[in-house]
């Protein structure tokens, strides 16, 4: 664009100025679309909600076009004068671009979006959404979790350990657990706790027990880590060792060589403790039952 | 200091002539609709999580289907994979403003193992011995969901439903006597229901919801050939969440905040083993609040602060007839509640230097009461700090780096542990880390991106128990787009997960055990757009991924554990016209893993196992593809 030599500040001053003017088109998206019908990207609008006209709610229900790329002003003189852009190489600030979003998403989803990481590391909408599009490709899981683990490197990693949740294959996605908008929760998940969050897909857990683990009930990642572990069952640690690592009494406490046995093989100190996760047998207090 | 809608200043607006003429909104149904057939040649049914289908043929149905009427009616049929091991639908309809209903469907198996070796076979309600034969440990989750909302111009409500059926056979041990390592089978249904209303206006927004659970497990007690009682499985539970939550805007300051009060329930009969434990009422009562406040206090300054809380309480009833005895040590069984309570502070601040500079400063704070634990009391005080530098054309630099401490009461040891073990949940800790990335744009037509961490957990005050662990790796990704219709990604990275830990009965520590974990990826892609006139796209995606871990424990070393697997995909789609076109798919899979623990049944007099657990394998699936686009 012709303001693309200009430097990020200039385009900012200009755009919060016409902002503030005001000066809307004549003739609406009708305007617009007499220089940008040419391009599909720009038509492609028309294949999805915000190009909808039947929706009260939809940008081009109401001031079309310069609802989200703002007023026109000069703009259709020449085509120099800037509009309002959006993607993270854009020349205005994360914060402003996404305030245009936020004017119709600001509900349940995104309610925590001011306090999320996501708007505190200034990511824009534009950088994950596409608006000119028949379909969002975010909202489809198989681009999603490509899209997340691009910046989110240690979770790509870790989703091809030896143990992880099936998001290699997008049999799972991110947002199955966290809401990348924010949440009110920590780790942006989308349940109240850890815990709770756990329980959505393996209630089996959810108890309360007879007999309960301690840190069971306290937070499901003090032993597991839900993104991947080169351990089976995405352990943090694996038993022998993990287990030694809060038990050493007369029966724990000694130290187990690497050779095969009750201790080490099979399913080592989960052999006799099968019900780590708590027990509901009368006679379950040492969870083996 | 935006461009939101409400902001704007629309004294001057005129839509006396905007007509919309030019929009060209495409009405009817659009999208596209296909089937697929191809054919898995596997010895290893643990191929079937890549390939979502099983060693033989196999047929999917796959739609992106879209109506959408004038009068603001629409309807959707999405499908992946429909007709696969893993697959999914979900069919939509409904008036954008006013009504949607969607209903969905899932299907996701996951195999373990193909090839555990048990005499051991579940009939009627326990273990039976026999012929040692060979199991599939592999789960498959069904499930099914129905979604309705109605609303209007500012308000919502909706009802949501959802069943998963999970089956299927998992490993489980049984206790006494010989130990005995046994495929156990999963049977059970969990229900959820979410129903809530949300009112919202053009600053604010609030909602009430209430959350509820289910679960229904079909498994109760299973004995083990003469011995009734031998397995308890995972009783039906039940739970529910009230919930409220609001959020408002003052302009440059945001408030948000949520109250949730909930309870999870048991009472599943108890199996009468006459040890004086008649009856069981669990009830756990939980509450959790929490508000967040930020603020755009300058243009170049943001502040947060939050504050969260979260409680549980043990209320559970326990009808004792008499004195229960441990089985192990004899001493008396006692019941034990645990509660817990957290409450979270962070403050932190964001500010710009000057464009293209930006440091953030924060501080968190976490206090725990734990009952009947080691230690009633941790806090964790942590301070953080980060640079990030976008200045520089094609740059992008982050440095971020961070320090937390936690302690807390008097460390009580509890049972009969040695006194010097602290447990690492509880236990004195200082945390330091460090991360630095670096995203690069040397061409337009390339990115590099570049990440390095390194953390340190010292548990300084644990002679015995876990005392140091550290985490250190990079990662990089290159993504470069040769022409406009080539391009390529690669990706590498490494990580190094270090443990250290002291053990002892009773007194000084008087062995150790270190374990050493190593992960190594590596990735390859491309795409090929516009061959043969446009018709022709190729495609392709390999990934390498190694996990090894160490144990050496005194002067003992652990034999091999290990998974490795490369996996590849490469495709062609060809457009016979432009609705019709086909896809070609191949995709391998070299999987092996190594386990020190998975021995052979008969390696041990005093255990048995499900055998030699480990997996080495080459699998190969292809898949042809008829896609018409409507």
């Amino acid at each position: 664009a012709p303001w693309d030599k200009l430097p990020d500040a200039e385009v900012e001053q200009i755009l919060d100025a016409k902002f503030a003017e005001g000066k809307y088109s004549n003739k609406g998206a009708d305007g617009c679309l007499m220089c940008h019908k040419k391009s599909d990207d720009v038509m492609a609008i028309f294949k999805g909600v915000h190009g909808s006209t039947a929706s009260s709610k939809s940008p081009m229900a109401g001031l079309q076009c310069e609802a989200c790329h703002g007023p026109q002003g000069k703009h259709n003189k020449g085509g120099k004068e800037p509009m309002i852009q959006f993607g993270a190489d854009a020349p205005i600030p994360a914060a402003k671009q996404n305030s245009v979003c936020l004017s119709c998403h600001q509900d349940g989803e995104r309610m925590a979006w001011h306090s999320s990481t996501h708007n505190l590391e200034e990511v824009a909408c534009a950088s994950c959404h596409k608006v000119h599009v028949d379909k969002d490709p975010i909202l489809d899981r198989v681009t999603e979790v490509a899209a997340c683990t691009a910046c989110h490197s240690r979770q790509k990693a870790d989703m091809n350990k030896r143990s992880s949740h099936p998001l290699k294959w997008a049999d799972m996605s991110c947002t199955d657990c966290h809401n990348p908008h924010g949440s009110m929760s920590e780790a942006a998940l989308n349940q109240v706790s850890v815990n709770d969050n756990c329980y959505q897909c393996h209630a089996e857990k959810r108890g309360p027990f007879l007999w309960e683990h301690a840190p069971v009930t306290e937070d499901c990642s003090l032993c597991h880590n839900p993104h991947g572990s080169v351990n089976e069952g995405m352990l943090s640690n694996r038993a022998p060792q993990l287990c030694q690592q809060c038990h050493t009494n007369p029966h724990s406490g000694n130290s187990i060589n690497g050779q095969p046995s009750v201790f080490t093989s099979g399913q080592s100190c989960l052999n006799c403790h099968s019900q780590i996760h708590g027990s509901n047998h009368p006679a379950g207090k040492a969870l083996q039952r | 200091g935006g461009y939101s809608i409400q902001d704007a200043n629309l004294d001057k607006v005129n839509t006396d002539k905007w007509s919309c003429k030019r929009c060209v909104v495409e009405y009817g149904a659009h999208g596209s609709v296909g089937v697929a057939a191809g054919t898995v040649d596997s010895d290893n049914e643990r191929s079937a999580n890549y390939f979502g289908a099983e060693d033989g043929a196999f047929g999917a149905f796959n739609s992106d289907l879209k109506y959408s009427a004038e009068s603001g009616y629409g309807a959707a049929l999405e499908a992946r994979n429909l007709g696969m091991d893993n697959g999914e639908a979900r069919l939509s309809a409904g008036h954008g403003d006013t009504w949607n209903l969607a209903l969905e469907y899932g299907k996701l198996v996951t195999v373990k193992n193909d090839h555990a070796q048990s005499n051991y076979s579940v009939v009627g309600n326990g273990w039976v011995a026999g012929e040692l034969q060979e199991q599939t440990l592999e789960s498959e989750r069904e499930r099914y969901g129905a979604e309705l909302s109605v609303g209007g111009e500012m308000w919502q409500t909706y009802a949501n439903f959802r069943r998963e059926d999970k089956s299927g056979l998992t490993k489980a041990s049984i206790w006494g006597g010989t130990p005995t390592n046994v495929a156990k089978p999963v049977d059970s249904s969990t229900d959820t229901w979410e129903a809530g209303v949300k009112l919202q206006g053009e600053r604010w927004f609030t909602q009430l919801a209430y959350l509820a659970s289910s679960y229904d497990n079909k498994v109760d007690v299973l004995n083990f050939g003469a011995v009734p009682g031998a397995y308890q499985d995972a009783p039906d539970n039940d739970a529910y969440q009230v919930m409220a939550n609001g959020y408002y805007s003052f302009g440059r300051t945001q408030v948000a905040g949520r109250v949730s009060s909930g309870e999870m329930t048991q009472d599943q009969d108890l199996l009468l083993v006459n040890n004086g434990l008649a009856g069981f009422d669990g009830k756990i009562e939980t509450l959790d609040a929490n508000l967040k406040l930020t603020s755009l206090v300058t243009s170049a300054l943001r502040l947060t602060a939050s504050v969260d809380y979260s409680e549980r309480d043990n209320s559970s009833d326990i009808l004792v007839t008499e004195l229960a005895l441990d089985p192990n040590s004899g001493n008396a069984a006692e019941y034990q509640a645990y509660d817990v309570d957290r409450t979270t502070y962070k403050l932190g601040a964001s500010y710009r230097i000057a464009r293209g500079y930006r440091v953030d400063l924060g501080y968190d704070r976490k206090e725990v009461t734990r009952s009947a634990q080691d230690r009633e009391d941790t806090t964790d005080d942590a301070v953080w700090g980060r640079v990030r530098v976008t200045a520089f054309d094609a740059w992008d630099i982050a440095l971020k780096g961070g320090f937390s401490s936690r302690d807390g009461s008097t460390y009580t040891v509890t049972g009969n542990n040695n006194d010097l073990m602290r447990r690492y949940n509880v236990a004195d800790r200082d945390r330091s880390e460090v991360e630095l990335r670096l995203s690069h744009t040397p061409l337009d037509r390339l990115t590099v991106d570049l990440s390095g961490y390194y953390a340190l957990d010292d548990y300084d005050n644990s002679e015995v128990g876990l005392t140091e662990a550290e985490d250190y790796g990079f990662d990089a990704t290159l993504a470069f787009q040769h022409t406009e219709r080539f391009n390529t990604h690669l990706f590498f990275g490494k990580q190094w997960i270090f443990s250290e830990q002291s053990g002892s009965v009773s007194g000084p520590a008087n062995w150790e055990a270190k374990v050493e974990d190593e992960f190594e990826h590596f990735g390859l892609g491309f795409t090929y757009s516009g061959l043969m006139a446009e018709k022709l796209v190729l495609g392709g995606d390999y990934v390498y991924a190694d996990s090894n871990s160490d144990t050496t424990a005194g002067f003992s070393e652990y034999d091999g554990y290990f998974a490795t697997s490369y996996n590849l995909n490469l495709y062609g789609a060809y457009a016979i016209n432009p609705a019709l076109s086909l896809r070609l798919d191949y995709r391998f899979e070299r999987y092996e893993d190594a386990d020190y623990a998975a021995v052979e049944q008969d390696t041990l007099s005093n255990l048995v196992t499900l055998g030699d657990l480990n997996s080495d394998y080459n699998a190969h699936m292809v898949m042809l593809s008829v896609n018409y686009k409507l």
